[in-house]
């Protein structure tokens, strides 16, 4: 059948099919226009409806009405002008000579004839058959995140949105419905019909997540742009997207132009955030007293505290720094009330014949830790124009500017455990920093200053570089903020155009060409002054002649994405009752993803001078990063409507990637959808309180090439590895020589990863169209899952391969309800939605479960879950300690089955672990179910999962007299995280400080149940990855209330200009309901902030 | 006309849009690399000159810094045994009763071999289908063969002398089916390693020219094939390998022991004339960046080795230093030379390595080589070999003589070490000779745990709590539990055709 298809569509793909087209559509129109004036008024009240939308029919001609409901517009006499407005039923009437129209539009239900962007086209919501979430202006308005993604959390049913943290700079995780894989999870952003590319997309980690610019890409669109975001969650709704779409898919439509009089609108915010909460740490005297204790307990403590750490810590010597002050570190990385900025100006209009929008926009935003920014300047335009009758055409075109300083270097994990004697600031010292380590240099005999490549001129004198602050001392972040300078310089240029001819009603061939160019530039400058601010000071004169003072880089990152599409539309009604909507699309996409990167000092301390061009000519590159991608895809999708009661949308797609391995790039991808509206059926009974009812089901599968990496199916050769001959003869050094490795296991059979999706939902409107009600269950599994881990360590392959082998389902429901009532005066709406998820591994290569203790992949389990031993508790006695030993044995801290003097000896205070099962009795099983008395590696266990079982949103809204307020609440529950910060900052096995929970610590007079005593170095191991430090996740989040109030349309009348005019006051993260002991549950990085806004939107 | 022209516009621009589709082949997606594959590489012999260099390029990975002082391999290497031991509380290395499954640093060494071992492999299957052509240099590709073999008997046998039962992978793995071997068991391991020196001795050239110092020769492959089959014969109780080590040993020509003891850990005296195998230090040109791991990148990846246990480097960051076990210290006659170059008998602080010791440009790297295999350990392997197997005692005490005559000789006038008496015919005296020569001679060198491992085996000596001599008070050594250090869980967790060593 397919083929069919294919080899009709492969001939309208052919030029001589355009020409044939071009030639025989082109005619004129003439006949004179009038001028139509008249009112819109709403049918109940009579009172005039404003800003109804009204165009001339087969046009995009069209206006608005004013803030009385009145309009004028120039049309032909026997023309048919459409009148909508939203929450109002359409209407369509015949110009007529005399010129005047008066109509009444009845209201209806809200939800039925919202638009919903469903890709290639836009769909009524009463007609969608797939799974679709959709987020409109209005929400994303409300949210104040940089970026727009961060719209969608909590506001989307079956999206869950991980912030990423109160930078401004991180990126949102988005996850739909479920984790699909242990590949690339990220959903497909599509912009305008251009699907984003990143190079190194979904890496974190190594080279390539180091060199991909911490900055997210999507923060360079405007939110302030946006109409819609569209999320398409199934198969039968992602399938158009089919070749990229197995995790979901973003589509973000901007906002365009509408005919009509010049629509100017201002928006303009401002607003602090701060972090809501630190760390309470150990005081200097406090933390003295824990080390001290902390050593003593050490059973091999055989040399003195004071000898072993130096005279800092020796309260003999004068250098000793007990009694010294308090120094608070997380504090002082806090900003304080940072800035955020967000302005922008809209420009909008258009005549019968072209419509237009302009936009220019500036946003800054201070992160709440010191010296770290984000600031974009931003133009937008959207320009459609109808040609001929036949021939429209349009293009959008953003072009964005993003600068950003990344100099904070640390988090307040790090400060938590910084020591709390250790200054910042010293005025006696030059920088006014308080130094770190002191090193003393002495020439090197090697060195030749007539070289160009003089060698290191300076070698630290032995014993040199010294730690100032003991051996625990830490490195000054307020140093490195000062001396050294990271700054991101981000420009893009995204566009798509199109030109659409229509020859006949309903046939409409499109064809067009997007592109995505952006390029990423990091230039970072290091001072050479700022070794002595570091724990680990590298030599600040290696391979530099001694005149130097500091070196600089630029690293530059370009990625272009051209994207072509040729698509045939036809839609068309026959019998009055039977409409088919067939749609044939084939599209290409190319990227490339180039790194490069120079570095080499700098003989100028002037930052005007810090610049490539101004380094001597031994400057440092590296061959950077050239990736490339390449995807061809053919669709068809036939849809077909009855009377507005059955659907039937079918969709095949054979799409075609770069990345896979030779003989599997070509894969096929169906999809089917049906739906029944059940409620226009004669037998349903015709009442108030069940307005529409709507049951769909979808089935379909899709494909995800990006969970493989580039050219794993080759093997590569890498020329990183270097070894030195020659040396001897009084040259330790010899020469440096490069050597070569093939690190990679070539796959030459891997293939595309597959989704299934099935989903059944039903869609209803109920109690006099007051509620609306989506239901929804949803089945997915991926298989043939492209596994990229690390081979067992025998193979000696070096770099992850990539095998399809495992299999992983999600299921779950997705609830969404609104209320819309008028309670007398007050408009008000409540909204809300959950999604569960139950994330299963189905499958895996030959049962072998992967992956460490703190992301487990397991048969059986939740992707990515947590796995370690369980503790048992503390030893309160001696007594104790002997009856559990008689029982048990800790292998894992050497202890002995048969000789109780063997190995560590518990003392009261001790933490002891769980027996939970046994050693395996053969080579075949993993462990025993049946525990064994050892304590080992074998008793580690699930300890729980990392994907939320469930996540919620909750919006309640009123309106009364201009007065809005709306108040949002997020959450996630059902999730279980490791606390990192909360393992370093409660170990008590080294000298870094703790938090201050660890006052409560085990010590005979203070008997602890829940916190071991303290020994330095603890052999008894209480810091293992156990259920110690695994947390409850989840979290209820006030996440925005907003308060608004609009000036009347009277008071706006009677300016004559003004249309709109809101101010408004806001605050983000107000508070936060949690079980979790850290800074947050969502992210202790850079956690989430809370934001005070005031802002204000006008229209004119 | 206006119009017209707006039309021609138009159809031009649909027919560009409409033709870069058309034009859309399906090869298109046919996308490779900008770089070379494997496909395109072994074309010219520096393709495998680089290839035998990026195996070399592995052994930095057991000896650098490791971004770490705890991730750092170097204990693993230094500390099990009764020659050095350290002030760290819950030293697993010195301590054993703490050794687990999931210590990082044996994680990493055991990878880390194995990748070593999978360069090799690579390179043999390559070189064993080369085209006629390629090679042009007389000699080379049995050179880069010989190389290649060595390598890997070197990393067969640190496996064997760390781990006992790892996996033995002799092939290079390029199916799925090879990824979950079963455990070695036995010796297996160890007469791999015998195997690939054996083969190395003959086909490696005597010596290499000055830029290629540093390269392994035969003299390195007959030291490694005689110590193997000398380890084999301790581990297996069985004096018939003797012999062949003996032969072996033979076949060196041209080491001797330098004047100089202290020479051997001078960075200055390199690939010296008693030198047979060394890791060759260095520096990268740019920046020798001690956090970043060799194969990171050219120029920047760290070339160096980290000596700061012994140099009390500011890079341990409160992790102690290692000192010099006083059973050691005490095992030197107060006036052998050797001392000097070993130990500071005041305090036990170590000065192997790092009194004729050059820094790199980042601090806690050194170029200062680290000596994998020494003539002197060759001529008391030698004799431990004569007289293990019934040779002459004459002989055996002369190979020993040799060693503490150099010793000796080290000071105008000296008396000590004094020479063995060559009338002695007690085999135990003679092997106590031969041991306590070992314990000094190779002190803090990384040799003494697969000594006493060996020893015990054999059951010459019994290893106890008290043998380690330890500055720490809690070593818990079970025999014979802890003569085969845990296999990683990595593996474990992931391969479940490996068995883990008993007891752990």
């Amino acid at each position: 059948m397919y083929q069919n298809l294919l080899s009709i569509f492969l001939y309208l793909r052919s030029p001589f099919f355009f020409l044939f087209f071009c030639l025989v559509c082109f005619s004129s129109y003439s006949q004179e226009n009038i001028t139509v004036t008249g009112k819109v008024t709403d049918n109940q009240t009579n009172l005039g409806l404003p800003n109804v939308s009204i165009t001339l029919k087969g046009t995009t001609s069209g206006t608005t009405t004013d803030v009385q409901g009145n309009f004028s517009i120039a049309a032909r006499p026997g023309s048919r002008l459409i009148f909508s407005y939203l929450n109002y039923a359409p209407q369509e009437v015949t110009v007529t000579t005399n010129g005047n129209i008066n109509i009444a539009l009845a209201s209806q239900s809200k939800e039925l004839d919202e638009v919903v962007v469903v890709g290639y086209g836009e769909r009524k919501k009463k007609d969608v058959t797939g799974a679709v979430s959709s987020v409109g202006a209005k929400d994303i308005e409300k949210s104040t995140a940089f970026t727009p993604e961060m719209a969608l959390q909590g506001r989307a049913a079956g999206v869950f949105v991980n912030s990423g943290g109160g930078d401004p700079q991180s990126r949102p995780t988005i996850r739909i419905r479920g984790v699909n894989t242990f590949g690339f999870s990220e959903p497909l952003y599509v912009v305008d019909g251009v699907p984003i590319y990143e190079g190194g997309a979904g890496v974190t980690s190594g080279a390539v997540g180091d060199i991909r610019s911490p900055v997210n890409i999507l923060s360079m669109i405007n939110p302030q742009d946006i109409e819609s975001i569209s999320v398409l969650k199934d198969a039968s709704a992602a399938a158009i997207y089919g070749v990229r779409a197995s995790n979901g898919v973003v589509l973000i439509t901007t906002k365009k132009g509408k005919s009509g009089k010049p629509r100017v609108e201002i928006a303009s915010s401002y607003g602090i955030q701060n972090i809501p909460k630190t760390i309470s740490v150990l005081n200097t005297q406090q933390y003295f007293a824990l080390v001290k204790e902390a050593y003593a307990n050490n059973p091999d403590a055989n040399t003195s505290f004071e000898a072993r750490f130096g005279p800092l810590y020796d309260a003999a010597n004068s250098q000793y720094v007990g009694n010294g002050p308090t120094y608070d570190w997380q504090k002082e990385l806090l900003n304080k009330n940072a800035p955020i900025h967000d302005h922008s100006i809209r420009v909008s209009g258009g005549n019968e014949g072209t419509t237009y929008y302009l936009s220019v926009g500036y946003a800054k935003t201070e992160s709440p830790l010191k010296a770290n920014y984000l600031e974009r300047f931003s133009i937008a335009t959207n320009i459609e124009s109808r040609i001929s009758k036949f021939i429209s055409t349009g293009l959008t075109l953003r072009l964005v500017q993003e600068n950003a300083v990344q100099n904070t270097g640390t988090d307040l994990g790090t400060m938590m455990t910084t020591i709390p004697f250790q200054p910042f600031y010293d005025a006696n010292d030059p920088t006014g920093f308080a130094a770190v380590t002191y090193g003393e240099f002495e020439p090197n005999p090697d060195f030749d200053p007539t070289k160009l490549d003089p060698g290191a001129s300076f070698n630290y004198k032995p014993g040199f570089p010294k730690l100032l602050w003991g051996p625990q001392t830490r490195f000054n972040a307020f140093a490195f903020q000062s001396l050294n300078d990271n700054q991101y310089d981000l420009s893009r240029i995204l566009g798509n155009a199109y030109v659409q001819i229509e020859p006949i009603t309903g046939l409409k061939l499109k064809g067009s060409f997007g592109g995505d160019y952006f390029v990423n530039l990091r230039k970072s400058w290091g001072n050479n002054d700022a070794y002595r601010f570091s724990q680990t000071p590298g030599n600040p004169f290696a391979g530099q002649d001694g005149k130097a003072v500091g070196s600089y880089g630029e690293r530059q990152g370009k990625t272009y994405n051209i994207n072509k599409e040729l698509s045939l539309n036809y839609n068309r009604t026959f019998l009055s009752n039977h409409n088919i909507d067939v749609l044939l699309n084939a599209s290409e996409q190319f990227g490339r993803w180039n790194v490069s990167d120079l570095s080499g000092r700098v003989d100028y301390a002037d930052p005007q001078f810090r610049g490539i061009r101004n380094q001597p000519p031994y400057t440092n590159g590296f061959a950077g990063i050239l990736q490339e991608d390449a995807l061809i895809g053919y669709l068809g999708r036939i849809s077909y409507k009855f009377r507005d009661k059955y659907y039937l949308d079918g969709t095949l797609r054979y799409d075609g990637s770069s990345r896979l391995a030779p003989g599997n790039k070509w894969d096929k991808f169906p999809s089917f959808a049906v739906a029944w509206r059940i409620s226009s059926e004669d037998f349903f009974p015709k009442t108030n309180f069940i307005n529409d009812v709507k049951i769909r089901g979808g089935w379909g599968t899709l494909g995800n090439y990006q969970s493989a990496g580039y050219y794993k199916f080759l093997s590569n050769v890498n020329f990183g590895p270097d070894y030195s001959l020659g040396s001897g003869n009084g040259n330790g050094i010899g020469s440096q020589l490069q050597g070569a490795r093939l690190p990679d296991f070539a796959n030459t059979t891997l293939t595309w990863e597959k989704l299934k999706t099935t989903s059944i939902g039903v869609d209803a409107i109920l109690f006099n169209n007051k509620v609306s009600l989506t239901a929804e269950y949803y089945s997915k599994t991926t298989f043939d899952i492209i596994q990229s881990v690390s081979l067992p360590p025998n193979t000696g392959i070096e770099v992850p391969a990539d095998l399809n082998v495992a299999e992983v389902s999600n299921k779950g429901i997705e609830l969404q309800l609104g209320y819309n009532a008028k309670l007398g005066p007050v408009d008000f709406n409540i909204a809300g939605n959950i999604t569960t998820v139950k994330n299963r591994v189905e499958k895996l290569n030959a049962g072998t479960p992967l992956g460490g203790e703190a992301g487990r992949i397991e048969e059986g389990y939740s992707l990515f879950y947590l796995w370690g031993q369980k503790t048992g508790g503390i030893f309160q006695t001696q007594a104790e300690i002997d009856a559990w030993r008689k029982s048990h044995t800790d292998v894992s801290i050497g202890q002995s089955a048969t000789n109780p003097a063997t190995g560590y000896r518990y003392k009261p205070g001790d933490m002891y672990f769980q027996d939970v099962y046994g050693n395996p009795r053969n080579s075949k099983e993993r462990f025993n179910q049946a525990p064994d008395s050892l304590i080992n590696s074998n008793d580690r266990t699930y300890l729980g999962k990392t994907i939320p079982g469930y996540y919620y949103g909750l919006n309640i809204g009123a309106n009364f007299h201009g007065i809005d307020i709306s108040i949002f609440f997020q959450g996630v529950g059902d999730v279980q995280r490791y606390n990192y910060q909360r393992s370093s900052g409660e170990g008590m096995g080294s000298l870094a400080n703790q938090w201050s929970t660890v006052l409560d610590r085990w010590t005979p007079s203070n008997p602890s149940t829940t916190t071991p005593r303290a020994v330095y170095n603890n052999p008894s191991n209480p810091s293992r990855f156990s259920d110690r430090y695994v947390e409850d996740a989840s979290y209820l989040r006030l996440k925005n209330l907003q308060l608004g109030y609009s000036l009347p349309k009277t008071i706006l009348g009677r300016t004559g200009f003004i249309q709109n005019f809101r101010i408004y006051a806001s605050g983000v993260n107000l508070f936060t309901i949690t079980p979790w002991t850290g800074l947050d549950p969502e992210f202790d990085g850079i956690p989430p902030t809370r934001q005070f806004l005031l802002g204000v939107n006008a229209s004119f | 006309m206006k119009i017209f022209k707006i039309k021609s516009v138009l159809i031009v621009l649909v027919l560009i849009v409409a033709g870069s589709i058309a034009g859309c082949k399906k090869s298109r997606i046919d996308l490779l690399p900008h770089g070379p594959t494997e496909q395109s590489y072994f074309t010219k012999e520096d393709d495998y000159n680089k290839a035998i260099l990026g195996v070399y390029a592995k052994m930095t990975d057991f000896f650098w810094y490791n971004g770490g002082a705890g991730s750092t391999p170097m204990p693993v290497f230094l500390l099990p045994g009764d020659d050095i031991t350290t002030n760290n509380t819950n030293e697993e290395f010195e301590q054993f009763g703490s050794l687990q499954p999931s210590s990082g640093r044996l994680s990493y060494l055991y990878a880390r071999h194995y990748q070593m071992i999978a360069r090799a492999n690579l390179i043999l299957q390559k070189i064993g289908s080369v085209a006629s052509g390629v090679y042009i240099t007389p000699n080379m590709k049995n050179y880069h063969q010989g190389e290649a073999l060595f390598l890997r008997g070197y990393a067969y046998y640190n496996l064997w002398n760390f781990f006992g039962t790892a996996p033995l992978v002799t092939e290079r793995v390029t199916n799925p089916d090879q990824f979950n071997p079963t455990s070695s068991t036995g010796t297996q391991l160890l007469e791999q390693a015998i195997k690939d020196f054996g083969d190395a001795a003959l086909l490696l050239p005597t010596s290499w020219d000055a830029a290629n110092r540093g390269r392994v020769t035969a003299n390195s492959a007959n030291g490694f094939l005689g110590k193997s089959l000398v380890f084999k014969a301790s581990a297996t109780k069985t004096a018939t390998d003797y012999p062949a080590a003996i032969a072996a040993f033979n076949k060196i020509a041209g080491a001797a022991l330098v004047a100089d003891f202290g020479e051997n850990f001078a960075f200055d005296k390199e690939n010296n004339q008693e030198s047979l195998f060394e890791f060759q230090a260095s520096q990268a040109f740019g920046f020798d960046n001690v956090w970043l791991d060799n194969d990171f990148d050219n120029a920047i990846g760290s070339l160096s080795i980290f000596w700061g246990f012994y140099d009390n480097n500011f890079a341990l960051f409160g992790t102690s230093r290692f000192y010099a076990t006083s059973k050691l210290a005490a095992a030197f006659e107060p006036l052998d030379p050797r001392i000097d170059s070993t130990l500071k008998p005041a305090d036990r602080t170590i000065k192997k390595y790092v009194v004729r010791n050059k820094a790199n440009q980042s601090g806690p790297g050194s170029v200062n080589n680290y000596r994998i295999l020494r003539y002197a350990d060759v001529l008391l392997l030698k004799a431990e070999a004569i007289l293990q197997s019934g040779g002459s005692t004459t002989e055996a005490i002369n190979l020993i003589n040799q060693v503490r005559t150099r010793a000796r000789a080290m000071r105008a006038g000296g008396l000590v070490p004094a020479n063995r008496s060559t009338a002695e015919t007690n085999k135990t005296t003679i092997m106590s000779w031969i041991m306590s020569e070992r314990f000094i001679e190779l002190a803090g060198e990384g040799q003494r745990w697969f000594d006493l491992r060996r020893w015990h085996m054999q059951g010459i000596i019994t290893l106890d709590n008290s043998f380690f001599n330890s500055n720490t008070t809690t070593v818990s050594f079970q025999s014979p539990k802890h003569l085969n250090f845990p296999i990683p869980n990595s593996e474990l967790d992931v391969n479940p055709n490996v068995v883990q060593n008993p007891g752990y």
